[in-house]
């Protein structure tokens, strides 16, 4: 008798066991990579996030293209007579065209450029009416984008 | 002209001889028998089973995906011990993929049943890759006439592969039930 009711408790837990397997396992959990969805993978019986949203961009590019001024001071900076404070604050960030890194790598020249040619004063200190000859001067040189933009990342420093 | 062949031999001794060599050899590589000679059978299963894997010292279970297998199995008709045989797998749960397993082995037949323990190469091709031994045996129970009940069950060991995490080996332990239809 004993021994019978033995037997039913072990099929019963063998029963118990794999419908337990058959009916899933833990969530999140793998063996494949191919058990894991979207841009997961199978780690150690874990689907964890793979990060291949490749190369984060460094912060001096990133943060300079942010500011967008070489429309600015290269294009709209040139064709006015009369400067006013808005041009390289307000026009630029907004602007047209969202910067890439690309302009981000000509901002941080043309920023460098402007602040050696303005007398190392920075950006934000930087008065279109005290300073507009200097401004004009320097429109006009970045105008001719090439020589300046080079000498604005030599002087742009470390 | 310089001769060529055995010295002292017949130019047509040489030529008899290397033609009853080529046709020797021939006929040992390939034992090809008559059609009528060799039986087949078809069959179709659907199976699930445990998977263990996981890497990193631990181990993992995780339920296998439902597959599907169409396969075909021959045998002679002098050496009906014998088989070999192979089966398009398809899983079906949670993925779309496609592989195979070739397979050879016995049959003893225990009456009612027909046991058929076999080994074979199992792989996954498309739209990744496992490939790894697969050891098993196919238990087949006779209903009627050519129709027959048949259960898969099986143990693979998937070795390499684009689905396999790094540094890890995949078990599973399948079971597949089904029809066979011999021909």
């Amino acid at each position: 008798m004993s021994r019978s009711r033995s037997d039913l408790v072990t099929w019963a837990a063998i029963a118990v066991s794999i419908v337990a397997l058959l009916s899933g396992c833990e969530p999140g959990t793998c063996v494949r990579e191919s058990d894991c969805p979207g841009q997961t993978a199978c780690r150690a019986g874990r689907c964890v996030v793979v990060d291949d949203a490749g190369p984060v961009p460094d912060g001096a590019t990133a943060d300079v293209g942010d500011v967008g001024m070489p429309d600015a001071w290269s294009v709209d900076a040139p064709t006015d007579d009369a400067p006013s404070a808005d041009a390289p604050g307000v026009d630029a960030p907004s602007a047209d065209d969202a910067p890439t890194d690309d302009a981000g790598a000509q901002d941080a020249s043309l920023d460098a450029s402007v602040e050696d040619a303005s007398g190392g004063a920075s950006l934000d200190g930087f008065s279109p009416d005290a300073n507009a000859d200097a401004w004009l001067d320097d429109a006009g040189v970045s105008a001719d984008t090439g020589s300046t933009l080079d000498a604005g990342v030599v002087d742009a420093g470390p | 002209m310089e001769r060529r062949g055995p010295p002292n031999a017949p130019r047509s001794t040489w030529i008899w001889a290397t033609a009853l060599t080529l046709a020797t050899t021939a006929s040992v590589i390939a034992p090809t028998p008559a059609l009528a000679d060799r039986r087949f059978a078809v069959d179709v299963r659907a199976g699930s089973g445990v998977s263990v894997g996981g890497g990193d010292g631990q181990a993992t279970l995780h339920r296998t995906p439902v597959y599907v297998e169409a396969g075909a199995t021959s045998w002679l008709d002098d050496e009906q011990n014998v088989l070999v045989g192979g089966s398009v797998r398809v899983e079906v749960e949670d993925r779309a993929s496609i592989g195979g397993v070739l397979r050879a082995g016995l049959r003893a037949d225990l009456g009612p049943l027909e046991i058929r323990p076999f080994a074979g190469l199992a792989a996954i091709l498309m739209p990744y890759t496992l490939i790894g031994p697969e050891v098993g045996a196919f238990i087949v129970v006779e209903l009627a006439g050519p129709l027959s009940l048949i259960v898969h069950l099986a143990i693979d060991a998937w070795l390499f592969g684009s689905d396999l995490p790094p540094s890890t080996v995949l078990f599973m332990g399948n079971g597949g039930l089904g029809v066979e239809i011999a021909l």
